[in-house]
């Protein structure tokens, strides 16, 4: 039972990521994929630059799919090897998911370069880029804190007494999920520096503001998987401190600290709703681009 | 946005391309002091130039004071607009005293002059 659920969850996950890769060899797919690209960053898709943009999105989707099939491949594995039960099990499998997705979409940044075959006019930035160029504070700062409390907070799991009700939840599934939010966080920050370091050969402004528009949503996706499984570990690992604490003061300190939690997700879910961070590397690296469309 | 353009068609030198465009950032405040620079190579990546043209320019520039390579840190905008003024105000008058010393006269010196700005 531990292992089937979490095997149902894989063929589920490997279907849908097998149809989106067929999905990608449909011409009409690709471009709605690139208009939709184009509507999200606030850019004009101009016809000299759709198929370039559109080449790009669909190497990110196809290397990105295989990364995430090998990620959820490896996480199925460890889930038959070991005996993990049901939420390390399920939660391995997502986080190879996820990782394997942050891979080949680092991946596919590195490998896309288009050069122009003759020389001609090229334009570049005058100044050096970061992470932070393209990543909204509000989604990188907390991502790094998060993983960096999901890695304190996981040890706390082992202080549980081995007979307490919760331990099977938690053991070990949270220490397991701060190691893949940590390894995932490895893969935003070495991947992602990765791709910013990579040369952006570029004719007009349009073209790097493109380029620019790649990178940043290449980087949000890569985003993705610390942050999820850095929040998913410092749910569990909080259960777990808590029961180390005496039951009255436990209640206490559920009553309070869950509200907050809450109210804290959705406030960072409606910032980031309402301030469009998909365009945040238009407001800050491209201002004269940037119009509230 | 501070963007650099060069033009392998045009009659300026790549590096002086460079050279003109990044000085004239710094001294219309586009770049501020402290910004750092791309890397030599991501620049000559970006631009299709060889890496020893962005060194020549990053180089000048750093001898005229207006940039400073921080070892391995990488490469810095020095000093605002005023200060690159008054360094290129120092380094005239130190080269018209030298060469009156030399006993050059000025349309010489001006023609060695113009013949190092062409190098």
């Amino acid at each position: 039972m531990d292992v089937v659920i979490p095997l149902v969850f894989v063929g589920v996950l490997a279907a849908v990521v097998l149809v989106f890769l067929a999905l990608t060899l449909v011409p009409a797919f690709r471009a709605r994929q690139s208009r939709s690209l184009a509507r999200a960053v606030g850019l004009e898709l101009d016809p000299s630059i759709a198929a370039r943009v559109e080449r790009r999105l669909t190497l990110r989707a196809r290397l990105g799919a295989v990364g995430a099939l090998i990620g959820l491949a490896a996480g199925t594995a460890l889930v038959l090897v070991g005996d993990l039960g049901f939420n390390a099990g399920a939660w391995l499998v997502n986080g190879g998911f996820f990782i394997g997705l942050g891979i080949g979409v680092s991946a596919s940044s590195l490998v896309a370069l288009d050069r122009p075959s003759e020389p001609t006019v090229r334009v570049a930035r005058s100044r050096d880029i970061t992470l932070s160029d393209y990543l909204a504070p509000h989604e990188l700062i907390p991502t790094r804190i998060l993983v960096v409390v999901a890695a304190a907070l996981a040890p706390a799991v082992w202080l549980v007494p081995r007979d307490a009700v919760v331990l099977p939840a938690l053991f070990p599934a949270a220490p397991l999920v701060a190691l893949l939010a940590v390894g995932a966080a490895v893969v935003l920050e070495v991947g992602g520096r990765a791709v910013i370091a990579r040369p952006a050969p570029a004719q007009t402004a349009e073209q790097l503001a493109w380029e620019d528009a790649l990178r940043a949503t290449a980087l949000r996706q890569m985003l993705t998987a610390p942050l999820t499984l850095a929040g998913v570990s410092i749910i569990w690992s909080g259960f777990g401190a808590l029961t180390l604490l005496p039951p009255s003061v436990g209640q206490i300190v559920l009553g309070i600290t869950m509200p907050v939690l809450m109210t804290g997700l959705i406030v960072v879910a409606v910032l980031s709703i309402v301030s469009r961070p998909q365009r945040y590397f238009l407001r800050h690296l491209w201002p004269d681009l940037a119009s509230p469309r | 946005m501070t963007l650099l353009t060069i033009d392998p068609g045009s009659a300026t030198p790549p590096y002086e391309q460079l050279r003109a465009q990044v000085l004239a950032q710094i001294q219309s405040g586009e770049l501020s002091a402290g910004v750092r620079l791309p890397t030599v190579r991501r620049l000559a990546d970006d631009l299709g130039l060889a890496p020893n043209t962005v060194a020549r320019t990053y180089r000048e520039l750093e001898q005229a004071g207006v940039v400073e390579t921080r070892g391995r840190n990488g490469t810095f905008v020095a000093l605002s607009p005023d200060a690159a003024a008054r360094g290129a105000q120092e380094a005239a008058v130190a080269f018209v005293a030298r060469l009156r010393a030399l006993g050059i006269p000025e349309t010489e010196a001006r023609d060695y002059l113009d013949a190092a700005w062409q190098s």
